[in-house]
């Protein structure tokens, strides 16, 4: 059974955005609730998405998963209201090695991404840019049914799906890349979706996922 | 395979549909009349005539002048082809930047005219859709819509 750490955080409309939506797509795998379950999930959510509790939860051989949401730069990944978790100055837990990271976050895939491959991480999932969606100026309840926001959330979803399906990155990346066709085309199609069209091409072109640089595009999340 | 506008240019399927209202939206640039350039004069000027017949669109309605592509705007132009842009978007809506906050269509425009970092972001994410969006109808994989009408009711798969 392989152990899943999940990482969210609401002390932000953005952040409350992105646990919301993966909480409805990634965190309600069936995965997680068949029976039996083929993974562990283990929430290190909200007031939980702190240094103590991430290091807890990583800190088993078991640990395979680690999915994020969260803010970030080149060079760091923050928790709850700000609080560092991983930056690029300290060296990440050893027992990333052999784990699959995907942090939905802005930029982190630039360096602190590589510095988690360097030590021994199979592949990291991530983004060198700031990671941005539209969605509605007064929020909707709840924000799973904001139209605008719905196409760049799921979008980013579908890396943890598929890796939660046991796929590897090159699957998962032919149906990220078919979607976001999809979703681009949709957007190209009205005569106002052109500022949404640019901000989901802008996420998809600074996508980082396993390959040369970025961990085994082999990879995968095995359920035993 | 890198991510790029090329890339993304030569895989696309040709069969990418748009609504007539969709012509409305800005491309380019014309240099002599110093204004912002709509699809359907874009897809005027420089579409394959197979193009142009699926979308309802005749060669005459192409501006008088050349028409730049995005790739090749000076500064001055991209900024105000991009403030073309942000005017059509949608007035209920506000683009969030995860650890950076939300920003209406207007600030992104104040962003824009001052060049901030969100301004410059926005200015290339924005070229480089433009950039896109051009390909895509010089290469010929846009097609007019031949169904139902789009829907903002997308719905992505996540089941695969």
């Amino acid at each position: 059974m392989a152990r899943v750490v999940g990482i969210e955080q609401n002390y932000d409309i953005v952040l409350q955005y992105c646990q919301e939506f993966r909480k409805a797509h990634v965190y309600s795998h069936g995965s997680f609730t068949g029976n039996p379950p083929s993974h562990t999930l283990i929430r290190s959510f909200d007031d939980d998405a702190v240094p103590k509790v991430i290091s807890r939860a990583v800190s088993s051989d078991e640990g395979r998963f680690i999915t994020g949401s969260g803010h970030g730069t080149y060079r760091s990944f923050t928790g709850q209201r700000g609080v560092l978790i991983w930056n690029t100055v300290s060296k990440p837990p050893k027992h990333v090695a052999g784990t699959i990271v995907h942090l939905l976050s802005c930029r982190a895939g630039g360096l602190l991404g590589l510095l988690f491959v360097q030590h021994g991480a199979a592949a990291f999932w991530g983004y060198t840019t700031d990671f941005k969606f539209f969605h509605e100026a007064n929020p909707p309840n709840p924000l799973t049914t904001d139209q605008y926001a719905k196409s760049f959330i799921q979008l980013d979803a579908i890396i943890d799906i598929g890796i939660l399906n046991g796929y590897d990155a090159a699957r998962i990346h032919n149906h990220l890349e078919a979607e976001f066709r999809k979703a681009y085309g949709s957007m190209i199609a009205r005569s106002n979706g052109a500022a949404e069209a640019a901000a989901l091409l802008d996420n998809f072109v600074h996508l980082v996922s396993p390959g040369r640089t970025w961990g085994d595009p082999g990879a995968s999340l095995s359920p035993t | 395979m890198a991510i790029t506008v090329a890339n993304l240019v030569r895989s696309a399927p040709d069969d990418i549909e748009l609504p007539e209202e969709a012509l409305n939206q800005t491309v380019g640039w014309l240099s002599n009349e110093q204004r912002p350039v709509s699809l359907r004069e874009f897809v005027a000027a420089q579409a394959p005539a197979r193009v142009q017949a699926s979308l309802h669109v005749k060669p005459w309605e192409a501006p008088k002048g050349r028409i730049k592509r995005v790739t090749e705007l000076d500064d001055d132009e991209l900024r105000h082809m991009v403030l073309s842009v942000l005017e059509e978007a949608p007035p209920e809506v506000v683009l969030s930047i995860v650890g950076d906050g939300s920003y209406d269509a207007a600030a992104l425009a104040r962003a824009v005219r001052r060049g901030t970092p969100i301004g410059r972001q926005v200015i290339e994410a924005t070229s480089r859709h433009i950039e896109l969006l051009e390909g895509l109808v010089e290469a010929g994989k846009i097609k007019g819509l031949t169904h139902e009408e789009t829907t903002r009711d997308l719905k992505i798969d996540l089941d695969f």
